[in-house]
C-alpha cells in the first residue's frame, strides 16, 4: 500500500474518506489497559462524576487514533513515513458518543523531490460539536 | 517498561529533562492497541508495523511514568511528527523535556516536548503534548 488515494487524483478541496466510531466505556477500558493509562477521569465513574465533566471521557489519544486511522486509510504507509499533525482537543468524547472523523485537502505543494499534502481534519460528535480539530501534513 | 522514580509536577521547571525511558514494543502491546482502537487495516495485517499512534501512546505512558500528575489531568493540545516506521520488537527510547509551565488561577498548563528514537538512534517520532492540571496538583 503506497497511497490509497491515487496521487494523480489528489486535488484541493478533495474530501478524505470519513470514518465513524462509537465510543463505549468498553473501548475506553480496553484502551486504558492497552496503553496502561488508568487516569480515573477515563475509567472510574465515581471519580469522574465529581469532575466538571460529570462522567468518564475518552482518552484524547484514543480520539487521535481514529484521526490517524482515517489518514492511514487515505494515504497508506505514506502516513507512517513522513507526516505531521497539530491538533487541539475541544470537547471531550463520552461513552455513547458517535464520532465522525473527516478531512479535506487544503493545499498541495509539489516540487521535483516530493509532494506535500496539507489537510484540515476534524472529529465531531453526533451533535456536530468539534472533539478534535487540527491540521496535518503528509509527504506522498 | 521499567518503573522510574517519579518527580512531582510541582518540582518541574521549564527546561527540566525527564529521564529517557527505554522499552521494547512487544507484538502483544501492538495487538492490544489495535484491538482497543478497532483497527484492522491492511498495513497491520500484512506486516509487523506498529501504528504510529501506538508508539505515541506508549510514549505518553512513559512520560506519565516519570511525573506525578494529579488524577483527572487531560490533554489539550498535541503536535506529532512521524519520521520513520516502527516495527514490533523495536526497542524504543522516549526522552522528554518541560517546554512550558503556566499557572493561571485555578488552571495549570504543562507542556512537554518529546522525542522517540529506535534502537539505531534514529528519530521515529517527535512532538509536543500539553496537559491541563487541576488546582490541587500534587
Amino acid at each position: 500500500m503506497e497511497c490509497n488515494l491515487p496521487l494523480s487524483q489528489l486535488k484541493k478541496e478533495m474530501k478524505l474518506p470519513e470514518i465513524k466510531k462509537k465510543i463505549t466505556q468498553e473501548n475506553i477500558n480496553l484502551y486504558a489497559q492497552a496503553t496502561r493509562d488508568f487516569n480515573p477521569i477515563h475509567v472510574n465513574q465515581n471519580f469522574a462524576r465529581n469532575t466538571p465533566f460529570q462522567g468518564t471521557i475518552a482518552h484524547g489519544m484514543l480520539v487521535l487514533a481514529y484521526v490517524s486511522q482515517m489518514m492511514t486509510a487515505a494515504f497508506g504507509r505514506k502516513w507512517f513515513d513522513s507526516s505531521q499533525f497539530d491538533v487541539r482537543f475541544k470537547t471531550p468524547a463520552r461513552p455513547g458518543d458517535i464520532l465522525t472523523v473527516s478531512g479535506i485537502i487544503k493545499d498541495i505543494d509539489t516540487n521535483k523531490e516530493r509532494t506535500l499534502v496539507f489537510c484540515d481534519v476534524s472529529c465531531r460528535n453526533q451533535k456536530g460539536e468539534p472533539v478534535v480539530i487540527g491540521e496535518v501534513r503528509v509527504q506522498v | 517498561m521499567k518503573k522510574q522514580e517519579k518527580i512531582s509536577y510541582k518540582q518541574l521547571e521549564v527546561g527540566y529533562e525527564l529521564p529517557c525511558i527505554n522499552y521494547e514494543l512487544k507484538p502483544s502491546m501492538i495487538n492490544a492497541y489495535l484491538k482497543a482502537v478497532e483497527e484492522d487495516e491492511e498495513p497491520y495485517r500484512s506486516s509487523n508495523l506498529a501504528p504510529p499512534m501506538a508508539v505515541a501512546a506508549y510514549a505518553m505512558n512513559a512520560i506519565s511514568d516519570s511525573v506525578i500528575l494529579p488524577p483527572g489531568v487531560i490533554h489539550t493540545h498535541g503536535e506529532i511528527e512521524f519520521s520513520g516506521k516502527v516495527k514490533a520488537s523495536d526497542v524504543i527510547s522516549c526522552c522528554s523535556k518541560v517546554s512550558q509551565k503556566l499557572d493561571r488561577g485555578n488552571v495549570h498548563l504543562l507542556t512537554l516536548d518529546f522525542s522517540i528514537f529506535n534502537q539505531n538512534g534514529g528519530v521515529v517520532l517527535k512532538g509536543k503534548t500539553s496537559f491541563i492540571l487541576s488546582e490541587n496538583s500534587d
